[in-house]
């Protein structure tokens, strides 16, 4: 009996690759990749610089300071005046008022600088409202005092 | 007289290298969605409208701060001690060290205080809080 060996090891019709689910399932994660890779956010910055030291030598150009507080239920205090609603992300009040201070500083020629105090039990999310404000009123020189009475550091 | 022109092979759709392609991709997105997700505590970051995206991000040591108090340094969990030898360690490498601080919207500010409190005591001057510019 003779047997063809090429029938054997050549794969008929049938046994062929099924192309065009493979493709949709690569292409199905693709997009899936896509999407949620487009999905996640980045992260952005608002920095404070601590203070640290200097020379005696140097000559000290006295700033203009204002000191915010922030209470422990999220209200905001300036010069014994509240602004703001708790709730409010972007504090219109407080990025005016701050706005008015950094142009009347810029005109004396001093340096505007904001203290935040904020109390050890509100969230960190009011204080970093509060340097949003300052960041929107194009203040630089922010520090973050202690709150509640505790020691500084 | 009349040509005779070769009639042309029927033009055949290239699957080879569309799916080269296409798989590279994958792994593409496959890599940098594990890369975005390496050293990264999940919390809520807060939400600032103003703040920047950075434009060199480098020579930053990340803390994350969970609403608990809880604080990872990258994704290792850290003390307050370990945290202030870490910042020493990292300053004595890097003068122009900066202290990335995640942490989550809820925390209450004395856990941040606490973690500034021990940069400052360790001559970290420069912070920066994560933040997203929306919701």
């Amino acid at each position: 009996m003779k047997i063809n060996l090429h029938s054997l090891i050549t794969p008929g019709d049938g046994d062929e690759m099924p192309m065009a689910a493979l493709i949709d399932v690569v292409f199905l994660l693709l997009i899936f990749f896509m999407v949620t890779s487009s999905l996640q956010k980045f992260e952005t910055d608002l920095g404070i610089r601590l203070p640290g030291r200097i020379q005696q030598t140097e000559q000290l150009a006295l700033p203009d300071e204002q000191i915010v507080e922030i209470l422990p239920d999220g209200r905001v205090l300036l010069n014994n005046q509240f602004y703001d609603d708790p709730a409010s992300r972007d504090m219109p009040q407080l990025t005016a008022t701050l706005t008015r201070f950094k142009q009347a500083s810029d005109l004396a020629n001093a340096r505007a600088l904001l203290t935040v105090q904020a109390s050890g039990k509100s969230d960190h999310q009011r204080l970093m409202d509060v340097l949003n404000a300052a960041a929107g009123a194009d203040i630089t020189f922010v520090s973050i005092g202690l709150g509640d009475g505790e020691e500084s550091p | 007289m009349k040509l005779q022109m070769p009639d042309d092979p029927p033009a055949a759709f290239q699957m080879a290298p569309m799916i080269d392609v296409v798989f590279l991709l994958i792994i593409f997105f496959m890599v940098a969605a594990d890369m975005n997700q390496q050293e990264r505590v999940p919390v809520e970051i807060p939400v600032a409208n103003h703040a920047v995206r950075p434009e060199d991000p480098s020579g930053r040591g990340t803390i994350t701060v969970k609403p608990n108090g809880d604080l990872f340094a990258g994704a290792q969990p850290v003390t307050l001690d370990q945290l202030g030898d870490l910042a020493r360690t990292r300053l004595a490498e890097n003068p122009n060290f900066k202290l990335f601080l995640r942490a989550d919207r809820k925390t209450p500010h004395e856990h941040v205080r606490a973690v500034m409190r021990t940069a400052a005591e360790a001559g970290v001057s420069d912070i920066i809080f994560a933040t997203y510019t929306g919701d």
